[in-house]
């Protein structure tokens, strides 16, 4: 049985060549979501103006094309809508219900230290779905509304006509559509490009037995001589999606007891994990982007965190510390990204029971695509900061690939747009649970998936 | 091959150690892969006597069951078994294969030992010539920027520290330790510095707050054409006064530090606290020594305090005019006989204690409220004289308690 140990005799001692890639300057997409200097003596009432003024157009065209051939007129404004006239309106969907969460209601209660409780979704309970633009709000009512996902925040038109009751009763919508998309290069040779997500290093344990696997796979020592190390050289680029960190809550009125101040075991923490990172940095590029539970800011979209709390990855060419979300390039494909939060929060405003169709994380994704906002429920019940002059969400470009971190488990698929985009959506299972991490094929957009597991010790 | 056994027999056998394919790499500085033929050569031939711990790879066939689901997609799977699970975890894999990964003197009892094992043996990026794959990345200089003007301070002692931080092939560390060993000569001389260059005179103890060695060299490096940055607020007031007098118009920087000194009142009652002992026991002595009575009149008392205070300002002026740069102006405290009438039309006499500014040049005053029969004990030809009067330099013996000298 030992025989059939796999070491080549002959090529024992080979080192297989790493594939290179073409990464993007960190210039060109560092500034999409930087919040520069901040300020928060503004409303976000601004950033819904924003995004209001810059889907609109996209919208407005979307409808025309698809329901000006039916002689259906567009009214401008919300509340100048006719009764009995069949027409299409566009504004911004907000959804007024008893399931969302208060920010009035958590500060009068001041039970909360970090971050405020999240219910499990915001549309079991009784709400009222409006529309609303420059002139005021228009409640909408119909199947429609009520069987179709719908979000706090996105732009859409809604064609229905008035109820005597001054609804408007929606019987048809469409978004913004998929940004246009740049022409996705031609790759010969296969690439591959791993994803990881929710690392979750932990003071107790910041870096477990099947870490250490995942790095001794990254890095070429694991794995059998002829069968699995060339696929480690092919890796061109790893992009840990947020979650690097698990730190300890801080207890209660920590902020007045020095004792519970200590960060020394933080410390410590962040410490090992840049070692374990360094690892992987030496050998190929790196790029980090936070995640809910890492040191960065809780709202979106997060900064990279600091490029000196690691010390020692950031000693190697190939590192990079990204925001949440962030955009990035590795051989001419864009790639976009996030954490997860954004996908998350898009999550509960789905209705339960969940039929299972249409709404796993990763069609939520591809659904945020054709809305061409990654983050619509943001602000209303995502944190984000206050943006005055744009909505950085709004996305000007399709990616290639739309990868979002922190989910439960590994899904694929794609979304396509009217003009011929194509984007590959992927999710990234947390890797503290599943140890998992995905492999996608830049050749031909492909996803694998790598799994670490030790058992029975 | 038989180094490696003789390690692996040392490390196993005798020191009962859990010994992976990386330690015995770096061990032995051989490749990963002839590490694992050498292991696995060792496990054979002493079966009994050890425990293998193997690592299984495969191909999981798609639409089987597998732990992240999802879609329907390959997935790669690398699995550490024991040598005891090693035939069934390569069942229903395709393209099955294995090596050995750790060693060890019997079965480890958890996960955790052979993490530890692989953190004893070190990390990977330290012996990646011994790797299978090679590396696609480069190691870049890292300069640590926040120390870089600590650096140019220094500037006598920053020589050689500047060429270490400048050369490309000096590793940080080395840097780093430099310059904490130019910081820790600097915090050697923070005394002589600040005496020979402190405003206030060499009298003045060290400062609370400036407890930093670095800022000591900002005196030394004034004369280097670089801007210091200041450390402390009172640093920087001492550095911006030096700046200021250094630019060759000292009347209004005298000026107006003279101004300072009368309004910052919390420095001067540190300056005060910070005074050498005895004139420190002096002033206490003046303070406690309370008058019973003052010859003069409020009126007239504030009448020569008004003189002497102008006649203070006057001297003042004059010596910053001559540019005298080491101006001390101190307060003390002094009590003082205020008379008074009250409703009923009493003179009422009541002793207040009173902060007073004074000068290092400035002759001790005359104890107020000396008791009748010392002074009868006294001299009685040397008649306190009423209000102050200038002397040419503070006398500091003890008989300054009876009176003033001539």
């Amino acid at each position: 049985m030992l025989a059939a140990c796999d070491f080549g005799t002959s090529s024992m001692e080979h080192m297989f060549e790493r594939a290179t890639a073409v990464s993007d300057d960190p210039a060109k997409y560092s500034r999409v979501f930087s919040t520069g200097r901040r300020s928060y003596v503004r409303q976000f009432n601004e950033l819904y103006y924003a995004r209001l003024n810059e889907l609109k157009p996209h919208v407005l065209r979307h409808a025309e094309k698809r329901w000006s051939g039916k002689g259906i007129k567009h009214t401008p404004k919300a509340l100048n809508v006719e009764a009995g006239e069949t027409t299409y309106i566009v504004g911004t969907v907000f959804i007024d219900s008893s399931k969302k969460p208060s920010t009035l209601e958590q500060v009068e209660k001041e039970h909360w230290i970090s971050d405020p409780e999240i219910s499990e979704g915001y549309r079991n309970g009784a709400e009222t779905v409006f529309l609303e633009d420059e002139s005021g709000r228009i409640v909408l009512v119909g199947d429609a509304v009520n069987k179709s996902l719908l979000v706090s925040g996105i732009v859409a038109a809604m064609l229905g006509k008035e109820t005597p009751d001054g609804s408007f009763e929606v019987v048809d919508m469409c978004f913004a559509g998929m940004a246009p998309q740049i022409a996705l290069p031609d790759v010969t040779e296969d690439k591959y490009v791993a994803f990881v997500s929710g690392l979750s290093a932990s003071v107790e344990c910041p870096v477990t037995l099947e870490m250490q696997m995942l790095a001794e796979y990254l890095c070429g020592t694991l794995g059998a001589a002829s069968a699995q190390q060339p696929l480690p050289a092919q890796i061109v680029q790893v992009v840990v999606a947020g979650n690097i960190l698990s730190l300890p809550t801080p207890p209660l009125g920590h902020t007045e007891d020095a004792r519970a101040n200590d960060r020394s075991a933080t410390s410590a923490l962040v410490s090992a994990i840049d070692s374990y990172l360094a690892d992987i940095a030496a050998v190929v590029p790196l790029a980090l982007m936070p995640g809910a539970q890492d040191p960065a800011d809780t709202s979106l979209p997060q900064q990279p965190i600091h490029r000196s709390m690691f010390a020692q990855c950031k000693q190697y060419s190939g590192f990079r510390s990204l925001s949440n979300p962030a955009f990035l390039e590795v051989d001419g494909h864009v790639l976009l990204g996030s954490s997860g939060q954004n996908v998350d929060d898009i999550g509960r405003y789905v209705r339960l029971p969940n039929n299972g169709s249409g709404d796993s994380p990763c069609e939520l994704a591809a659904r945020s695509l054709q809305w061409r906002h990654i983050a619509p429920s943001a602000p209303d019940t995502l944190w984000c900061y206050p943006f005055s002059d744009r909505d950085p969400f709004i996305l000007a470009q399709s990616p290639h690939v739309y990868f979002i971190g922190g989910q439960d488990l590994f899904d694929s698929g794609e979304a396509l747009g009217a003009d011929g985009q194509h984007t590959t959506v992927v999710t990234v299972p947390k890797f503290a649970q599943t140890h998992s991490i995905v492999l996608l094929n830049l050749r031909n957009m492909k996803c694998a998936t790598a799994r670490f597991s030790a058992t029975g010790f | 091959m038989s180094n490696a056994h003789d390690v692996l027999r040392l490390w196993v056998h005798q020191e009962e150690q859990v010994v992976t394919y990386r330690k015995l790499s770096r061990e032995l500085k051989v490749h990963v892969n002839v590490a694992k033929h050498a292991m696995l050569e060792f496990y054979e031939a002493n079966k009994n006597s050890c425990h293998a711990t193997f690592l299984v790879t495969g191909t999981k066939r798609p639409g089987s069951e597998n732990g992240c689901g999802g879609s329907e997609s390959t997935e790669l799977l690398m699995k550490l078994v024991p040598i005891a699970e090693l035939a069934s975890a390569q069942q229903g894999l395709d393209n099955a294969a294995f090596h050995i990964y750790s060693i060890e003197h019997h079965a480890p009892n958890g996960k955790h030992v052979l993490a530890m094992a692989n953190i004893s043996a070190g990390p990977i990026r330290d012996m990646a010539e011994f790797s299978a794959v090679g590396s696609s990345v480069t190691r870049v200089s890292v300069s640590s920027v926040s120390r870089a003007p600590v650096v140019q301070l220094e500037a006598p002692k920053a020589a050689k520290v500047e060429k270490s931080v400048s050369s490309p092939a000096a590793s940080e560390d080395i840097s780093i330790d430099k310059q904490e060993q130019v910081e820790v000569a600097s915090a050697k001389t923070p005394a002589k510095a600040k005496d020979s260059k402190s405003f206030f005179g060499k009298h003045v103890a060290k400062l609370a707050h400036e407890d930093r060695p670095a800022s000591s060299s900002v005196a030394k490096a004034a004369s280097a054409p670089v801007k210091v940055e200041p450390r402390t607020p009172v640093e920087s007031q001492i550095d911006s006064d030096v700046d200021m007098d250094n630019a060759g118009d000292p009347q209004p920087a005298s000026k107006r530090r003279v101004e300072d000194m009368f309004d910052d009142d919390d420095f001067d009652d540190f300056v005060e606290a910070a005074s050498v002992p005895e004139s420190r026991s002096n002033h206490e002595t003046q303070g406690t020594v309370t008058a019973a009575s003052r010859e003069a009149s409020d009126v007239e008392m504030s009448d020569s305090e008004s003189r002497s205070a102008k006649a203070n300002s006057q001297d003042m002026q004059l010596d910053s005019q001559t540019g005298d740069n080491r101006r001390v102006r101190k307060r003390r405290k002094v009590s003082k006989i205020k008379h008074s009438k009250n409703k009923r039309g009493m003179l009422v006499s009541q002793t207040v204690e009173e902060w007073e500014s004074y000068s290092e040049s400035e002759p001790e005053p005359a104890p107020r409220g000396i008791p009748a029969k010392r002074q009868s004990a006294g001299d009685s030809d040397t008649k306190k004289p009423l209000g102050k009067s200038k002397s040419v330099a503070p006398k500091r013996s003890i008989l300054t308690f009876f009176g003033k000298k001539q």
